[in-house]
């Protein structure tokens, strides 16, 4: 028997309604926030004189793949793709590798000055990148690693690195000694503590810090624009202004270009956020 | 005594009870070896691509250096004090804590914001943090190009959007006037730099367990209340480090700027990175540029470290 009390309604239909409508509220938000993402897709797929013209119905009515295939088939656009992958893996591996042993030493000895010392990792910060990659480029030079992958992996690292550190350091403070103190008293040494327990309870810092790395060293644009002369060695960052000829732009290729950028990003923070949103949980 | 340890023994594989005695093993044991092995692939990458390159540009800023001649004539530090009395450096820099500290405000209340809307769980919540976090990964200078073809005064999308619903009578060059540039360039780059503060918030709220609202709705708390008391208090920290991370970024920042308006018009967005660059690369005076730096660099950390005293962002964490 439903007994209606004036003009109150449920607290299950209360529920409902303010759950709905919250929810229109963050796909509201989120499809301005998308809106810049929506107009590079709508770009890359239109011709140049109709985005050019300023007038909405002719770019709507001007679809093509032709900005696209232009983009692939007649450009050095999975030279420069292929670049980009190469270098953001290599600074992954360097930054993880670095910031993970860095981290469990950090966490797991301890000495005086700790706390000094993990705040002065971050005046790797303070200078700007640009006025590094200046003497980056003079030292580089001496070494042989101008115009080089390995050059440019190592200057890119210098960006995710103290973030990294920073990171890991929080990240095994949150993995318990206990565990491996277990491994020690049933006679296991440490460093199989280390590789068999206290690295896989890290995974989680590990995959953020290697986001991390991945995103500085994909969108790095001073180091490249500075270390890297040759156009086959290239990423796509610097890559991409070369669809800007003398003032003239094929808007349509560069948002082609764009959307090929922002795939593997997308890709990237829908299947790892998990272990994403885990790894920064600690920091702070 | 025997009884403990064997039982411990029982549960534990088989391969941990060796006692291994390899190379890897020993130099584990010992905390002196272990700190330093650990500790000796960062220090070696940091000394290599953080701290040689800075030493060598403060040591360059005290000769007079072209770009394009090798020769270095030493000036000495005077040259510092003579950049620090130049009109130049004094309005860049002006520049520079209107863009450093203006984004940031921006990013932490943008930041924030988004991560409190996109943590509640609710169906198609996972696509909505990807799409939430996506700016993070899309490059600066993709955004400031696709920032630049958007703005365009006849062309743009946002000028034409903005004309038909009638907010502007005429089309306004966003990134052509003096008094729109900075901001426009500081709102762009909001759009990507925020998601850094979403993403640390966002990570910190997911681990406050649902229990502890639950229990407080229970006692009567409003939204407000449960803000306030829940929340705030256990992503201040985050959000202090957010802060100063950001600052550091932000007050360095090139690639934006420098994609989006070349420091333009006239010099009305030449922050002291671009200010460093017009002097390196097209006046060709390396030393100067350099000098710039150095001086930014003893703001920023005197800056960082005044910011440790007064905020303690880490007080929370275990350090000893």
């Amino acid at each position: 028997m439903t007994q209606v009390v004036g003009n109150y309604i449920s607290y299950g239909q209360a529920a409902r309604i303010k759950s709905v409508s919250y929810q229109i509220v963050v796909w509201a938000t989120l499809l301005v926030l998308m809106f810049p993402i929506i107009w590079v897709i709508v770009g890359a797929f239109s011709g140049l004189d109709a985005l050019l013209s300023g007038s909405l119905s002719a770019i709507f009515a001007s679809v093509t793949i032709e900005p696209v295939r232009q983009v692939f088939f007649a450009s050095n656009f999975f030279v420069y793709y292929r670049n980009s992958i190469v270098v953001a893996a290599g600074v992954v591996i360097f930054t993880v590798t670095a910031s993970t042993l860095a981290g469990y030493g950090l966490t797991r000895v301890q000495f005086r000055g700790k706390k000094w010392f993990a705040r002065l990792i971050l005046f790797g910060y303070m200078f700007p990148p640009l006025l590094l990659s200046i003497p980056m480029y003079q030292i580089w030079r001496q070494l042989g690693l101008l115009n080089s992958h390995l050059g440019l992996i190592l200057a890119e690292s210098s960006v995710p690195l103290p973030f990294g550190i920073w990171t890991m350091w929080l990240f095994f403070q949150t993995v318990p000694l206990d565990y491996e103190e277990s491994v020690w008293m049933a006679g296991g040494s440490r460093w199989h503590s280390f590789k068999d327990i206290a690295l896989p309870q890290a995974a989680p810092g590990m995959i953020a810090v290697g986001i991390f790395a991945f995103q500085s060293s994909w969108n790095n644009y001073t180091y490249p624009k500075v270390l890297i002369a040759e156009d086959s060695l290239r990423p796509l960052t610097t890559g991409i202004t070369q669809y800007a000829v003398q003032n003239y732009v094929f808007w349509n290729q560069v948002m082609a270009v764009v959307f090929t950028i922002i795939i593997p990003a997308f890709l990237l923070v829908y299947f790892l956020q998990k272990y994403l949103l885990e790894g920064y949980k600690a920091t702070a | 005594m025997s009884t403990v340890s064997d039982g411990v023994r029982a549960v534990v594989p088989t391969r941990w009870q060796r006692k291994t005695n390899g190379v890897l093993a020993s130099v584990f044991e010992r905390d002196k070896t272990l700190l330093a092995l650990c500790l000796t692939p960062a220090l070696a990458l940091f000394i290599l691509i953080a701290l040689l390159p800075m030493v060598w540009a403060f040591n360059l800023s005290l000769y007079e250096v072209s770009t394009l001649s090798p020769i270095w004539e030493w000036t000495g530090p005077g040259r510092l004090v003579d950049i620090v009395t130049s009109s130049g450096f004094q309005i860049a820099f002006g520049r520079s804590l209107v863009f450093g500290f203006g984004s940031v405000a921006f990013q932490l209340i943008a930041g924030v914001g988004l991560a409190l809307l996109v943590n509640k769980e609710f169906k198609g919540a996972v696509l909505a943090r990807a799409l939430a976090l996506l700016p993070y990964l899309v490059p600066a200078v993709v955004i400031g190009m696709v920032g630049q073809f958007m703005l365009n005064a006849q062309y743009g999308i946002i000028n034409l959007l903005l004309l038909r619903v009638g907010v502007l009578d005429n089309p306004v060059a966003f990134l052509g006037l003096p008094e729109t540039a900075m901001v426009t360039v500081m709102i762009v780059g909001s759009w990507k730099f925020a998601v850094f503060v979403t993403l640390l918030t966002l990570a910190r709220l997911q681990s406050i367990p649902e229990h502890f609202y639950e229990g407080a709705t229970m006692c009567g708390a409003n939204a407000y209340q449960k803000f306030r008391d829940i929340t705030l208090p256990r992503i201040k920290n985050v959000i202090l480090i957010a802060a100063l991370l950001r600052t550091l970024w932000m007050f360095n920042k090139f690639d934006i700027i420098y994609i989006m308006t070349r420091g333009g018009p006239g010099e009305s967005t030449t922050t002291i990175p671009l200010l460093a660059y017009e002097i390196a690369f097209n006046q060709y005076n390396l030393g100067e540029a350099a000098g710039i730096a150095a001086l930014m660099f003893v703001f920023l950390a005197a800056w960082s470290v005044l910011y440790f005293r007064v905020a303690e962002p880490e007080q929370e964490v275990r350090v000893a």
